[in-house]
């Protein structure tokens, strides 16, 4: 089988030699010792190899230098890594288990795998801090990989099972080289990447993209408040932020004066960004904030290069992009394949020519994009897309509950959040419903918003009224 | 600003910095802790930075999460950073 990854991360990780490839709050790795380090893990993985198949490795770990080690290790070692979110809870992480056949988990040390890991954690060794453990058994057989696909990453897909989009080699070295190619990253850059490196945004703008140039990735685990970011960037005198909304809306509130001499240009991605806050940002720091449009079936697509104007900029190389009145479609040199564990899914999504539907619709204005609205039901909370019929059905099924819908509505703050409206019985209390949905779903799918009522209001033929749900909200609360 | 203020302080501060649901009276009935209550993440950003804007401690997210688990423990690490209360 031909491979593409291994072989373009061997010759990037020889050419850099002796520069800094990547950091953490616990040290440093030069490109040399990357590889080796990589290389000595690979041996580690490759222990586990099934005759006749390649490793399945899920990554289920926040951002570290042991996981960029690991994920290079899953590729030398032949295997293909599985970018698992962090936050996805013990349910979802067996449903990728399952789903996806996985042989290996690559875990922090404390983390619950119970739901997948039937021995020791660590039983398969460890790579630097994380620990390797064997993936219990299942029953099913698993779905077969295709040939060229050498990395899966997941999106979210309904009723708690995430989508496992296949992506070959080529699509991921495409969609690295484009975004270098198309925002000028250079050798000189350092990148501070405060995005999980599981998400499109800091696998597509930093995991890859930054080595192809030699410039240095810089990471930081934890919460990304203001003041951890500037210590970060202090730190490594950082060209480039990457971040999602949440993290420029804290630095707007901590209002820093310092800390943003080095920063040329900040990045942001995965839900929309309110313009007072890129205003704000820019006016105390100095630093344009650069839009990115993406879509995880389909990588990087736009870039907006002056980083003023609420614009997503224009279209990378290698994408073509059509904004039409049923929605935006997309073809890129960086599309996935398919869905390995919802078949035929992602190939409904593609017309003809080969074109996916995004689901968001928007118009180009002199070649910019501009974002106009979504037509999928998907809500974007700090840049993680929530089913929201997969959360009442949760609630529903939850003893005393007669009814709920879930749905987007801004929080106190004026940010999008998710919220729920829920019909009960008597004995129910906000305060169990949470205690409900944490049992079975992440945190981040928690309804941050939880309105208890009789009845849910419906409109003139039966169906849930979102404005009247909406305008409920905004009313004093009886619960 | 003794510990009982501090600890009033950074309930009501809690409960401005969630995303609207939580009430006073909701983390009273959870025995105080934001966990139990569904704090998000996004909450926990906007509680440490408001304790380091209206209180002037600076606190690092870094340390474990139990810390940020309840009201009292966030309060301890208030104290314990060395400002923020006298008593």
């Amino acid at each position: 089988m031909n491979t593409v990854l291994p072989d373009v991360f061997t010759e990037v990780l020889a050419r850099h030699g002796d520069r800094v490839a990547v950091t953490d709050a616990d040290g440093s790795l030069g490109y040399a010792a990357l590889a080796d380090r990589a290389r000595a893990a690979a041996d580690t993985l490759a222990r586990h190899e099934v005759p006749g198949e390649r490793l399945r490795v899920g990554l289920y770990a926040a951002n570290s230098t042991d996981y960029v080690v690991g994920y290079l290790a899953a590729l030398f070692a032949g295997a293909v890594p599985f970018l698992a979110d962090s936050a996805f809870g013990p349910f979802e992480l067996s449903r990728i288990a399952e789903d996806c056949g996985l042989d290996l988990l690559v875990h922090a040390p404390g983390a619950d795998v119970r739901a997948v890991v039937d021995r020791a954690p660590g039983d398969a060794g460890g790579i630097g801090a994380l620990g390797v453990s064997r993936v219990r058994r299942y029953d099913a057989p698993r779905p077969r990989l295709l040939d060229d696909t050498e990395v899966c990453r997941f999106t979210s897909g309904s009723t708690g099972r995430p989508n496992c989009i296949e992506f070959s080699g080529a699509a991921v070295s495409a969609a690295a080289a484009n975004w270098a190619k198309g925002t000028g990253l250079t050798a000189g850059d350092r990148i501070a990447c405060f995005a999980a490196l599981s998400n499109g945004l800091a696998f597509n703008t930093s995991l890859l993209a930054a080595f192809l140039p030699g410039a240095s990735l810089h990471l930081s685990q934890g919460l990304p408040t203001a003041s951890r970011v500037v210590r970060l960037l202090e730190g490594t005198a950082a060209t480039r932020l990457v971040a999602f909304p949440a993290l420029y809306e804290s630095i707007v509130r901590r209002a820093p004066k310092e800390g943003f001499a080095t920063v040329r240009a900040a990045i942001s991605s995965g839900a929309p960004l309110r313009e007072t806050v890129r205003e704000e940002f820019t006016r105390l720091t100095g630093v344009p904030i650069h839009n990115y449009y993406g879509v995880a079936e389909a990588g990087p697509l736009t870039y907006a290069p002056d980083g003023s104007g609420s614009g997503l900029g224009p279209p990378l190389p290698g994408v073509r992009l059509l904004a039409e009145e049923q929605g935006i479609r997309v073809r890129s040199e960086s599309m996935g394949s398919r869905y390995l564990n919802a078949p035929g899914v992602f190939e409904e999504r593609l017309d003809g020519e080969g074109y996916y539907r995004t689901g968001d619709q928007g118009h180009l204005v002199d070649g910019v994009l501009h974002l106009t609205g979504r037509t999928s039901r998907l809500v974007n909370v700090g840049g993680r897309k929530i089913d929201p019929i997969e959360i009442a059905d949760v609630l529903r099924a939850a003893p005393g509950v007669l009814d709920a819908v879930a749905f987007e509505a801004e929080n106190q703050h004026g940010e999008p959040a998710l919220a729920a409206v829920v019909a009960v019985g008597a004995g129910v209390t906000a305060q169990s419903l949470r205690t409900h949905c944490a049992a079975t779903l992440p945190s981040f799918k928690v309804p941050g918003i939880l309105r208890l009522v009789d009845r849910i209001p419906a409109n003139s033929i039966g169906k849930p009224s979102v404005e009247r749900l909406r305008r409920l909200l905004g009313e004093p609360r009886n619960d | 600003m003794d510990s009982s203020a501090l600890r009033t302080k950074i309930l009501d501060l809690a409960v401005a910095a969630g995303d609207g649901s939580v009430t006073a009276a909701e983390l009273a009935g959870a025995g105080y802790s934001l966990r139990d209550v569904g704090y998000s993440s996004l909450s926990y950003m906007r509680l440490i930075d408001s304790i380091e804007n209206e209180i002037g401690v600076y606190l690092d997210p870094e340390a474990d999460i139990e810390h940020y688990e309840t009201i009292d423990s966030v309060t301890a690490l208030v104290i314990a950073s060395g400002t923020g209360a006298d008593a």
